[in-house]
């Protein structure tokens, strides 16, 4: 069976895959246990393949950790002894020390590895869990294991320069733990949420000037459709709440997703808006904004786009927000080029009923005043979603971000390029004509003004295809050969 | 009458027709003829060969000259090696001069030839083809140096190294230690990758320290050969020197691509070949001394330094020969027309990225500038095609601590050029070229694709 997998997650799983069935080419029978993509920022600075190289005692296995550039040069085998419980679950990079997420299931404790540019251990940490994984697994729906896990321990956000910023779901699943973890020196803090609350969540937004931000919801109880929401930031050093504003204001409320940082101290935020009354979790929202902060949360300028009249200029757009054969909107990512334009990259959905499925590409250009320049739809197939949770009774809002910790969207990334001149967009795609039947890997790339379109077709004789993000402009295809046990690599630049 | 006036005229259009079009450059012409009768020979010793061995570890014996001679059978039978008249008959006019100055090489069955490969090296199969690698020739001084290479390699085979080299392999796998040792690791259960590692390293040090004897004994008995010759024997040293150091800034300045695809109308974007920043990018220097001992350990070879030393007494007790004495100005030929032969074979082996920084290289030094130019054109169209079919990555390189800073800057420019920038690039290349190339074979064609692509 052929298959093709885009990037991040999948692309992981699928190495996990291999790893249960083979060694590479056999050569000291060493099993790929995990791979993955090192960025900083939007940029793929290179590659880590996870590795047991050899058994040490009962216990204990010895790993290798290999990093390799972003031309996938190796650069260093990173050697350790570790019980041989441990999964890798996910990596950062910022910009001066690399982080690694491992996971002891027998122990239940997860380790930070942090190493410095010279590629040596610098300092580890230990987080005990407590047994939620083997609660949680019961109802992983079609997720594996190593999805769940990552999705419930494995955030883990780098700060530039200065270390790493964790999110863990708590043992009662209802509110969530952040902890810091230096780079510099051996130095932790943790953040919980305060107040009166049943439930939580916390979504990272990013970080100005060194404050972390988040985006906290508290529910007060589970049927609680009108939550409290506000950005928090915490001071890098101590992990104190330097600020926690309300979303919410007499006019609106403002529900984000996404900030990025845009220089000076200033961060633009991507909401979408309710109606002062609204119930965010159930209604639909009037639009989006897009709200300039300065590092203390303060409001410098902000700009509402309502579904009908910001869009409709591009296309036909229905009362409540719906865009004619498009659905509605879910931004993934906002990225900002060297001279200040922002881009929204964005996936349709559409909702009939208990049925979801995702609908076209959509990307959203903005100067630095941020008016919209120009709207694009990329078509795509539809493809049906089964939701874990149902979601019959959400706001597309809510359902939209139930679809992406599901990764049930079609998006894959965006990398921009070193200069922040150019980007590339990847997303996967099913075609089904008289030449080729099967996912294609495609892409949206902006340079220079231009925006171009390119697809990838999976013609290879492997057993598991997938693509992996590369430097911006390329994708790196890795071809496994399960008859054969052999693993192969090759970019591929995407026009 | 009519007739006879039709063929006439077509005669002459014809004429004018292939008057009008300059070959870019005459390309060495191999013989098929001599290809067969090399491979044949090679497979006539290979029989010889395998009658003659024992019983003793036969199967293992046949397996590797198996391999081996199919290798060699592939080689030989390949375009990457050269039996066009001239150079083949001046390299066995050389041979020619060692073997009869040394009578204990007399009726030795040998197959010498130059091949088109670009990296500087010369080898010995060891049942006896020795090639000699075009890009090797690129950086000799004179005949002395080729015939040192020469000796160096007979001198191999004459001392049988390469078998030995098997036997010696195929007796330790065979030896009851090395079984014993197979036999312990497979029932451990831990650690085993590690003792495994370590027996590998023991036998690649082993065979390497080996291989560097060997060199040693080589270099002597090339040194013994040499002396008979005629030739400077100061060209030992001067040829072991070079080996030291070779790199291409030998040959030419280092390529800049900033002028080479800096156009009026299509200025080059220092955006191109900027730095950005790595991961991990102090790693590489920073090599343990464990790393440093075990590098130093695999090498194949010992220091040039090392022989020159071993061998310096003798060269300076016997050094009066001449540099040349063969033929001066062809070897100096031979040496340009080499350049081309291997930046062609890089064409024909899908290295993309070196072929057109050969062609560059040599524009910019201002050799061969109708062959560059051609060169520099097509291989962009072929890019072009690939980059648009998602069929990049067997054809080009990707930068490396192994390669020199300009080879590394063209491939960082080539690695970040979109499909549009590669088609514009290649119209403006063109354009700039045009009135110079006017009746050159090969470039309308060429300039009509790429200008196609830019449209």
């Amino acid at each position: 069976m052929k298959k093709i997998c885009a990037v991040g997650i999948l692309v992981l799983l699928a190495l996990c895959s291999y790893s249960q069935k083979g060694s590479i080419e056999n050569v000291y029978d060493i099993t790929l246990r995990n791979a993955g993509v090192i960025k900083e920022d939007a940029q793929v600075k290179g590659y880590y393949f996870f590795y047991v190289s050899d058994k040490i005692d009962k216990k204990n296995n010895e790993f290798i950790l290999s990093i390799s550039d972003n031309n996938l040069k190796k650069i260093k085998d990173i050697k350790f002894q570790d019980s041989k419980n441990i999964t890798i679950l996910n990596s950062a990079f910022n910009g001066s020390e690399l982080a690694f997420v491992l996971h002891n299931e027998m122990s239940d404790k997860l380790e930070y590895k942090i190493f410095s540019s010279d590629g040596k251990l610098k300092h580890s940490y230990i987080n005990e869990l407590e047994g939620w994984f083997e609660v949680e697994k019961m109802g992983k729906g079609p997720r594996t294991e190593d999805q769940l896990k990552q999705s419930l321990y494995g955030e883990i956000y780098p700060i530039k320069g200065e270390g790493f910023i964790s999110k863990v779901l708590e043992k009662s699943g209802r509110s969530f733990n952040l902890t810091y973890y230096s780079g510099k020196s051996k130095k932790q803090w943790s953040y919980k949420p305060t107040g009166k609350f049943k439930m939580s969540g916390a979504f990272f937004l990013g970080t100005i000037n060194n404050k972390i931000l988040f985006h906290v919801i508290k529910f007060n109880g589970i049927f609680d459709k009108n939550p409290e929401s506000s950005i928090i930031a915490l001071d890098i050093e101590t992990g104190k709440l330097l600020f926690e504003n309300s979303t919410y204001n007499s006019k609106y409320k403002l529900f984000p997703s996404k900030i990025t940082d845009v220089g000076n101290s200033k961060g633009v935020v991507y909401s979408e808006y309710y109606s002062a009354d609204a119930a965010i979790v159930k209604d639909k929202s009037m639009g989006f904004a897009l709200s300039e902060i300065d590092e203390n949360g303060q409001l410098i300028k902000e700009k509402q786009f309502s579904w009908k009249e910001g869009l409709e200029k591009y296309f036909v757009v229905s009362d409540k927000g719906k865009i004619d054969d498009f659905g509605f909107l879910f931004i993934h990512d906002i990225t900002q080029t060297d001279n200040g334009d922002l881009f929204l990259i964005g996936e349709g959905f559409k909702t009939s009923g208990l049925k979801t499925h995702t609908t076209d590409l959509m990307l959203l250009h903005f100067n630095k005043a941020m008016d919209l320049k120009e709207a694009r739809i990329f078509p795509k197939q539809s493809n049906p979603v089964n939701l874990d949770g149902g979601g019959g009774l959400m706001s597309n809002q809510t359902k939209g971000i139930i679809m992406k910790q599901e990764q049930k969207f079609d998006y894959a990334y965006t990398v921009e390029n070193f200069d922040k001149t150019s980007f590339t967009i990847g997303y996967t795609n099913y075609q089904k004509d008289k030449n080729y039947k099967g996912i294609t890997f495609n892409s949206i790339s902006y340079y220079e003004g231009k925006l171009t379109t390119d697809k990838l077709f999976n013609n290879s004789e492997a057993t598991i295809s997938a693509v992996l993000p590369a430097k911006q402009g390329q994708v790196l295809v890795l071809d496994y050969f399960k008859k054969d046990k052999r693993l192969e690599f090759h970019f591929e630049k995407m026009n | 009458m009519i007739k006879a006036f039709v063929l006439l005229f077509l005669f002459l259009s014809n004429t004018f027709a292939i008057a009008q079009v300059t070959p870019v450059y005459n390309f060495q012409k191999d013989d098929p003829v001599l290809k067969k009768k090399y491979v044949e020979e090679a497979s006539q010793q290979q029989k010889i060969l395998i009658n003659n061995l024992a019983n003793e570890y036969k199967r293992d014996f046949i397996r590797v000259y198996d391999d081996r001679f199919k290798e060699v059978e592939t080689l030989l039978q390949s375009s990457r090696i050269v039996t066009s008249s001239e150079p083949f008959n001046y390299l066995n006019a050389i041979l020619k001069r060692i073997v009869d100055a040394n009578k204990e090489l007399k009726g030795i069955k040998i197959r010498m030839v130059f091949s088109r490969d670009r990296w500087p090296n010369a080898y010995s199969m060891g049942e006896g083809t020795i090639v000699i690698n075009a890009g090797l020739m690129t950086f000799l001084d004179n005949e002395a140096e080729l015939v040192f290479v020469l000796c160096h390699e007979l001198a191999h085979y004459y001392l049988d190294h390469g078998n030995n080299a098997i036997k010696k392999n195929i007796e330790r796998i065979n030896s009851d230690e090395y079984k014993k040792e197979i036999r312990r690791l497979s029932k451990k259960e831990y650690r085993v990758n590690e003792q495994l590692d370590s027996l590998v390293k023991k036998i690649t040090f082993g065979n390497r320290r080996h291989s560097r004897e060997f060199e040693a004994e080589a270099d002597r008995k090339a040194f013994e050969f040499m002396k008979k010759t005629g030739y400077d024997l100061n060209a030992i040293k001067t040829c072991l020197q070079m080996l030291e150091k070779v790199d291409d800034s030998m040959l030419f300045n280092p390529l800049n691509l900033e002028q080479s695809f800096d156009f009026k109308d299509y200025p080059f974007k220092k955006r191109w070949i900027k730095n950005e920043s790595l991961l991990f990018d102090q790693v590489n220097s920073d090599l343990s001394l464990k790393e440093r001992n075990d590098q130093d350990s695999l090498k194949t070879h010992p220091d040039c330094e090392m022989r020159i030393d071993l061998l310096k007494d003798s060269i300076s007790t016997l050094n009066n020969g001449q540099k040349f004495l063969e033929n001066e100005s062809y070897f100096k030929q031979l040496k340009k027309d080499f350049l081309v032969e291997m930046l062609v074979q890089d064409y024909r082996d899908e290295n993309l990225t070196r072929n057109l920084y050969y062609s560059l290289v040599m524009l910019q030094k201002g050799e061969n500038t109708p062959m560059a130019v051609i060169s520099v054109i097509r291989v962009l169209n072929k890019i072009y095609d690939n980059q648009k079919i998602h069929q990049i990555a067997k054809t080009m390189e990707k930068e490396s601590n192994h390669f020199s800073e300009d080879y590394n800057l063209l491939l960082r420019m080539f690695d970040r050029l979109k499909l549009d920038e590669l088609a514009n690039l290649n119209h403006h290349f063109c354009k700039h070229y045009e009135a110079q190339m006017e009746g050159y074979e090969g470039f309308s064609n060429e300039m009509d694709t790429a200008n196609k692509n830019a449209k």
